[in-house]
């Protein structure tokens, strides 16, 4: 090609000569086959095709504390009460309260705030209650919607206002921790919260009808 | 060219890339906020709030009222203004940032924590964190601001020193009123 | 680029020198037309003692005085200031009107007869009557700082009317 030849004078045409020497020797046909077989080394390398295992959902007693990045909860009493005002709900006629007793330590950073559509009450789902809790407020001074400070441990009631015959003393009451997943906005939204929840425990617990209360 | 010349340019523009990566503000300092970083006592003023932190305390209980709890509560005395617009101008940004987590001012007692501000007519009041038992703290930065969104305003910034104050059995939140000083 | 290709290009060059600012301006200004004609953005100043026509209703005189107050903090004093509101065909609604100085910092007050503690008296109006067809005054009290020494403008919009708000000057 150009041999002997000093750089400054070779003329344009074939200043990339070298190059195109080198390219010709690439087989092109196989360029598909080279990167099939290294799409499925890699593949290999990282776990094969199959569908990656779920975590397995542990199966918690009440009073055993399930703990993630975000919050630890551990749940206390589930009791079905006539009326719980200081809680937050109302009731209309026909109907009464179940409300969940929970101990929770927010375990991230920042402040996590306990509102009835929160990522806190989403780490927590009761079978045969598809709606988020009608209220979230502390046990020991009945603060609406409280805020969770990282560290601080606080028992917390969830009430749901529910029919009065759909769940019975003693009935067992199936609910499932979900761990979140901390997203960082990005683009056009800013700051950081907790998102998709995803089963990861579940707890049993006997409702206790109390009646009127006390 | 020359081939040490070549050499000689490459090597310095590198040099120059690798600087100019330095140099690059990160993605979100165009949404910064602005802090105004003033001490205990001094007063600090931003573009619509103006802040003087007088005390600081701690306390094995707070109390306000008929309200009291115990914990590790850490109280803050401290007056506080609107500068420019009182027009639904309010506290409500009140950090306290203690080795790495962030505590926000507690919703449970009554507390100048979402008070409204007027303009040049300081309201004095406290705000009270609650931090973990077992925290005990050395360094925070109180940050006070009008919204939770803190981009692109004033921030007020107070460095405390909490080793430094005392522990008391109770402690009482003062009052949300006008400042007599 | 040499000289002959700026000589080529000189119009298409031209063009772009215009137009992209052009079209940085059309574009922030359709988008900032939507909040403009919703917020009191264009001001219809009077001069005190005088009054305006303002969504079918005549507004002002507007007078104030400093006055004192049992409650108040030291170093602060009470704007009172009254607004003769007369409708024309229909009442007319609005919010309690803001006190804005007309200098300086141009600092904002908002009306404050709740916070200072006295009796509630239902006489007296602080923002319009909706339902009232006849004429009335708005009596409107701001707590200001001592150094708060006017003038100022009362700022009173009517939602019908947004863009458009009156800024009545007074001079206590």
């Amino acid at each position: 090609m150009t041999t002997g030849r000093d750089s400054s004078t070779r003329p344009a045409r074939t200043r990339f000569g070298w190059l195109r020497a080198a390219s010709d020797r690439v087989p092109t046909r196989w360029f598909a086959g080279i990167a099939t077989a290294l799409f499925l080394a890699a593949t290999a390398a990282f776990g094969g095709l199959a569908t990656a295992a779920t975590p397995d959902i542990t199966a918690l007693e009440p009073g055993d504390e399930h703990r993630n990045d975000q919050v630890a909860m551990t749940i206390d009493r589930a009791v079905l009460i006539d009326e719980f005002e200081d809680a937050g709900v109302y009731v209309e006629e026909g109907e009464r309260v179940l409300a969940l007793l929970v101990s929770v330590e927010n375990t991230w950073d920042e402040p996590l705030s306990a509102t009835p559509d929160s990522s806190v009450t989403q780490s927590l789902t009761v079978d045969g209650l598809g709606d988020p809790p009608d209220s979230v407020a502390r046990y020991d001074d009945a603060t609406i919607n409280p805020v969770l400070q990282p560290g601080v441990p606080a028992q917390i009631v969830l009430a749901w206002a529910v029919e009065a015959d759909a769940f019975d003393d003693a009935q067992e009451l199936k609910l499932t921790f979900n761990d979140m997943t901390l997203h960082t906005g990005s683009f056009v939204a800013n700051g950081q919260w907790w998102t998709d929840p995803v089963a990861a425990a579940t707890v049993s617990i006997a409702v206790e009808d109390i009646g009127a209360g006390g | 060219m020359r081939r040490w010349a070549t050499w000689a340019i490459g090597g310095a523009l590198i040099v120059a890339a690798w600087g100019v990566a330095l140099i690059t503000p990160p993605e979100d300092a165009f949404e910064r906020p602005f802090p105004v970083t003033v001490g205990v006592g001094e007063r600090g003023e931003g573009r619509n709030i103006a802040i003087t932190v007088h005390e600081v305390r701690r306390a094995e209980a707070a109390s306000a009222g008929e309200w009291t709890a115990e914990g590790n509560w850490v109280i803050i005395d401290l007056d506080a203004e609107a500068v420019i617009s009182e027009f639904g101008t309010l506290l409500s940004l009140a950090t306290l940032e203690v080795d790495g987590r962030t505590y926000a001012a507690s919703e449970r007692p009554d507390s100048l924590r979402r008070g409204s501000l007027s303009v040049g007519i300081p309201r004095s009041g406290s705000l009270a964190f609650e931090l973990p038992d077992d925290v005990d703290p050395a360094d925070a930065v109180l940050t006070l601001g009008l919204d939770s969104d803190p981009r692109l305003d004033s921030l007020i910034v107070v460095p405390i020193d909490l080793s430094e104050i005392d522990v008391e059995s109770d402690a009482e939140l003062q009052p949300s009123e006008w400042s007599t000083r | 680029m040499t000289h002959g290709w700026w000589r080529r290009n000189a119009a298409a060059l031209a063009a772009v020198v215009v137009l992209v600012p052009v079209t940085v301006g059309v574009i922030a200004a359709n988008e900032w037309s939507d909040w403009d004609l919703g917020h009191p953005t264009k001001a219809t100043t009077v001069d005190a003692g005088d009054s305006t026509i303002y969504g079918g209703a005549t507004i002002g005189p507007a007078s104030a005085e400093f006055t004192d107050d049992a409650g108040i903090p030291p170093g602060t004093r009470v704007v009172h200031a009254t607004v003769l509101i007369t409708p024309a065909d229909e009442p007319i609604s609005c919010l309690s009107p803001l006190l804005r100085e007309t200098g300086g910092a141009q600092r904002q007050w908002d009306e404050a007869s709740f916070e200072l503690d006295r009796d509630y008296d239902p006489s007296l109006k602080t923002s319009c009557d909706s339902e009232l067809p006849i004429r009335y005054s708005l009596t409107l009290d701001y707590l200001v700082p001592a150094d708060a020494t006017g003038p100022f403008a009362l700022e009173l919009s009517t939602g019908d009317a947004l863009p458009q708000f009156v800024r009545l000057v007074v001079e206590p």
